[in-house]
């Protein structure tokens, strides 16, 4: 498996729209543990309103990312492959999934 | 009842499999465990307990050396309809041999369970029936148990390969663990009847925890009253010993058995200790009552384990193995009505009966063939080959050639290609100039596949030379003609493997040898509709025709093959879609893997090409990641994935495309280098570094001119033009709209790729145009494609031109055609019942003022003047 940076812009209008979206995300994550791995997310905030996030996972290969995204309904706008992890701080105040 | 120790878990894992299989839930469970580890009590404690089961197949392979093609198929039949077991044995077709499979797992109302042991053993038929059957468990009220030595399935064991086929319904998998030292105790005390004086912990760390090993010690240790006696400390030992304190009578006879591998039916030990002057009867009775053999349910005899008989063959001396063997030859002979040439070969090898296994080798090579066990097959003719000293030179040319096209077939291209040389210099110094002929033309496949084509043209050089000016008609002269037109029809030389082709048709014809016919056929068919004559698919559609009536699967698989690749690469979606599911289905119903995952390659492919993205996301990336797909199939997957990668912008192109070259220049086929060069000139142009992979474009676009194979020409003419390099492209005579873009005409050209039905090209030459209606109309196109890169592309075009660029779809409105917010498609819905704005704003709850509002918006998004269009429009994509 290899590292992943998902960005999913102006995904949602809400919170709450975006609370759903997660809990589609695990689930169907749960079907495909061997192919794709949610690791963290960060929620952006998109002009003029809504939301979106830039997501890390592992996984298989970039059509994987997609099936899941496509099973979950969740968009993808780019998948960048991540070739190393550079740890300065921790991060600031998350609420975990 | 044997009482099982430590197996609860492996136990209750197979009772679950079964109540989920009991309600339509089924699947395969997989036992595995070392010799001696239990594997065979384990399934025979749980079929004799378990509940429901209202079907019991069971099918065992053999330690033969090359084993009999589906055995345990034959085997399982054999219980429930004798008859189909005697077509199976007698040579049923792979197709039906399989679909009857199924038929006796359906066949009852009820819940099936199909056991199949010992799968290290299995031929390659069994094993891909093993395969066909696991994938279609499912949704059947049916259990497949395998059971297997996980120590003789390494790496390199066709099993280990076909295990991990994802499309397996894998219940389980059991991997049986040896006893701990109170288990090992609790087994010492239920074997020996009082006490025996066996220390647990020393025959704990003797037997390392292996029950067989553990109750052959206990029963070598029981009845002697001396216990200083030294342990065994192998199970042979302990078999042995056991033995070796029998009876003479019984002895023999279990010496008779051990020869016979599996089990033997009572007549057979009877005539083999007849011939060899054993005393039989009294033998057979003492040995089954001391349980070292014992009688199955249909009533043979057999060892109570391999470990067993194995042990007690190799203590047999070599000059009354031998005796032993040949006995066993001559009853079996003397009795069976279909001979079972592979049974036949092994004790004639045994027997070391060299004219025996010259006479029956052969034949259950060919036996294998026919239903595809490759592996066997090879194993019969080295066998015979061991004798060839014994065959008539002539006949052990043609069994050499044999051999080097059954490791063809197995992929097994350098030792092929030894054994055609061998072949070649055997006839040589026969001065056998014909078979050397022959030889040499059937040394094809395996130089293709080593990637040799000019070898290859020289020897069919030479075959033509040996045969003479003026050759008579035989069956070499019409093979090498058939192998002239395949060279040519490889090498996209159309007119030369025409004229090949009605030479060798008509030789075949002449010949009445349908098979080179129809091969022929399907090869010079499918060279013509590549030069672009669609008359020769119904040649091709002749050739299958023909092999059907021959049953020759492996032609007829050709035929559909090339159809889809052929019309693939002319983008002729129309033929080439139908003709590879077909073949996929006819290869599915055989299970003949290879071929369907060269099918698959290229189904992608067109599902890439004709913009159905996911498709072929799901079918390529499942292919390249199939240990199973290499050369030329992995080839295309390669090129395939590289481009839908690219094209979406997605990260893990420049691997595969680096793979795909080194691949493609293994072979000198222009059709295997001008995909990859095109795809990494295509990557390349979007990332504005298109003068980077010239190098590679300009080598393709001189092996396609050197030939004049036009599509080949016309798409890298198309790069090369993009990378302002002066080509000359004759774009009215062009097979491809490429000619067209190559040429600067690209409006034409984006034309032509909707007729063909390619989006993401057309858009590709909408952009091109650098007419903004049309840049606008390829963003939109790239948008609904997923094309990234090139959607950016066409925005910054847009902005370039100084026009607006189409929104992207605002996510909390996609899904709906005109992008309308979830507040806008309130309003339209009441649009059709003819309300008012001041209805509407009474039934949503809004004001007038903004009801009005969202009506104007619905009007410019729909871009229509009036409302009665929006409510036509949306009424028609509702019913849509």
């Amino acid at each position: 498996m290899k590292t992943y940076v998902i960005l999913r812009r102006s995904g949602w209008s809400s919170a709450e729209d975006l609370q759903s979206a997660a809990a589609r995300s695990t689930a169907e994550g749960e079907r495909m543990t061997d192919e794709v791995s949610w690791v963290r997310s960060y929620v952006l905030q998109e002009t003029p309103s809504g939301l979106g996030t830039a997501c890390v996972y592992q996984a298989s290969g970039p059509e994987a990312i997609r099936r899941h995204a496509a099973a979950s309904d969740l968009p993808v706008d780019e998948i960048i492959e991540v070739v190393d992890t550079v740890i300065v701080r921790p991060d600031p105040a998350s609420s975990v999934a | 009842m044997v009482e099982l120790l430590e197996r609860e878990a492996a136990s209750a894992a197979l009772f679950g499999a079964l109540a989920e299989a009991r309600q339509g839930s089924g699947g395969v469970v997989l036992v595995a465990g070392e010799a001696g580890i239990g594997k065979t009590s384990l399934v025979r404690s749980f079929i004799d307990h378990a509940a429901g089961i209202d079907r019991f197949l069971h099918g065992g392979c053999d330690p033969l050396e090359t084993p009999r093609p589906l055995g345990p198929l034959i085997d399982a039949a054999q219980a429930i309809d004798r008859n189909l077991a005697r077509r199976i044995a007698a040579g049923l077709p792979r197709a039906e041999a399989f679909a009857a499979a199924l038929d006796l797992i359906d066949g009852v109302d009820g819940t099936t369970v199909f056991l199949l042991e010992d799968l290290h053993w299995a031929d390659d038929a069994t094993l891909d029936l093993f395969t066909f059957l696991s994938r279609r468990m499912e949704d059947r009220r049916a259990l497949l148990v395998a059971t297997f030595r996980s120590d003789e399935v390494d790496a390199s064991h066709p099993l280990r390969i076909r295990l991990g086929d994802a499309d397996v319904s894998l219940k389980g998998r059991l991997d049986l663990e040896p006893l701990t030292a109170p288990a090992v105790a609790a087994l010492i005390g239920t074997r020996s009847s009082g006490t025996s004086a066996l220390d647990p912990e020393h025959v704990h760390r003797a037997t390392g925890g292996n029950p067989f090993f553990v109750s052959e010690m206990v029963a070598a240790a029981a009845g002697t009253a001396d216990t200083q006696r030294g342990v065994p400390t192998t199970v042979r030992d302990a078999v042995i010993a056991r033995a070796s304190r029998l009876h003479e009578s019984a002895r023999d006879m279990l010496d008779v058995a051990s020869v016979v591998p599996g089990a033997a039916p009572p007549w057979l030990l009877h005539a083999i200790a007849a011939s060899t002057a054993a005393s039989a009867e009294d033998g057979l009775s003492r040995c089954l009552q001391l349980g070292l053999l014992r009688e199955r349910g249909d009533g043979t005899i057999e060892f109570r384990h391999e470990l067993a008989r194995h042990a007690i063959e190799e203590s047999i001396g070599l000059a009354r193995r031998r005796q032993l063997h040949a006995a066993a030859l001559a009853a079996i002979r003397a009795i069976d009505v279909i001979p079972d040439h592979g049974r036949l070969a092994h004790h004639a090898a045994g027997a070391d009966d060299g004219l025996a296994v010259t006479m029956h080798a052969p034949l259950a090579a060919a036996d294998a063939v026919e239903i595809g066990a490759y592996r066997e097959a090879a194993g019969f003719l080295r066998s015979a080959l061991r004798y060839g000293h014994l065959i008539g030179p002539a006949r052990r040319s043609e069994i050499v050639i044999e051999y080097g096209d059954v490791l063809t077939t197995l992929g097994e291209y350098e030792d092929a290609h030894d054994a055609y040389l061998r072949a070649v210099a055997e006839a040589q110094a026969l001065g056998a100039a014909e078979l050397q002929a022959k030889a040499y033309i059937a040394s094809g496949r395996a130089l293709w596949g080593l990637g040799r084509q000019p070898t290859y043209l020289d020897h069919l050089d030479r075959a033509e030379h040996l045969l003479g000016a003026d050759p008579p008609l035989t069956p070499t002269l019409a093979q090498l003609q058939g192998a002239r037109c395949r060279e040519h029809m490889l090498a996209r030389e159309h007119e030369a493997a025409e004229a090949h082709g009605r030479q060798a048709m008509d030789l075949a014809t002449r010949l009445e040898d349908a098979r080179l016919y129809a091969e022929v056929a399907i090869q010079s068919g499918i060279s013509r509709c590549m030069a672009g004559d669609d008359n020769g698919l119904s040649r091709v559609r002749r050739g299958i025709d023909v092999a059907a009536e021959q049953g020759a699967d492996t032609l007829i698989a050709l035929g559909h093959s090339q159809i889809g690749s052929g019309y693939g690469e002319l983008r002729r979606y129309d033929v080439a879609i139908p003709a590879l599911r077909d073949g996929i289905a006819f290869g599915d119903a055989r299970e003949l893997t290879s071929y369907t995952l060269y099918l698959h390659a290229w189904l992608a492919r067109c599902e890439l090409e004709i913009g159905a993205w996911e498709a072929a996301a799901d079918r390529v990336s499942a292919l390249v990641a199939n240990p199973r797909c290499l050369g030329n199939t992995r080839l295309v997957a390669l090129v395939t994935l590289a481009w839908l990668r690219s094209r979406r912008g997605d990260p893990g192109v420049v691997e595969l495309l680096d793979e795909a070259l080194d691949l493609a220049r293994r072979s000198q086929h222009v059709q295997r280098l001008w995909p990859v060069a095109a795809c990494r000139a295509e990557h390349a142009w979007v990332h504005d570094r298109l003068e980077d992979e010239l190098g590679v474009v300009e080598e393709a676009y001189s092996m396609a001119a050197g030939i004049g194979y036009r599509p080949a020409m016309e798409e890298l003419s198309h790069w090369l033009t993009l990378a302002a390099r002066d080509i000359d492209v004759e774009s009215d005579a062009g097979r491809t709209p490429f000619a067209l873009s190559a040429d600067g005409r690209f409006a034409e050209a984006a034309e032509q790729w909707r007729e063909r039905g390619c989006p993401y090209e057309e858009a590709t030459a909408q952009l091109l145009t650098g007419d903004k209606a049309r840049i606008r109309a390829a963003f939109r196109m790239f948008d609904d494609l997923g094309a990234g890169p090139l959607r950016i592309r066409a925005a910054e075009r847009l902005r370039a031109l100084g026009e607006p660029v189409p929104r992207g779809p605002n996510r909390a409105t996609a899904g709906n055609p005109h992008q309308l917010t979830a507040r806008e498609m309130d309003v339209l819905d009441q649009i059709p019942t003819g309300a008012t704005n001041a209805e509407i704003a009474n039934a949503l709850g809004i004001s007038e003022r903004t009801v009005a509002h969202h009506v104007s918006r619905i009007l410019s998004k729909m871009a229509v003047k009036t409302r009665a269009e929006a409510a036509v429009i949306a009424d028609r994509s509702r019913s849509s």
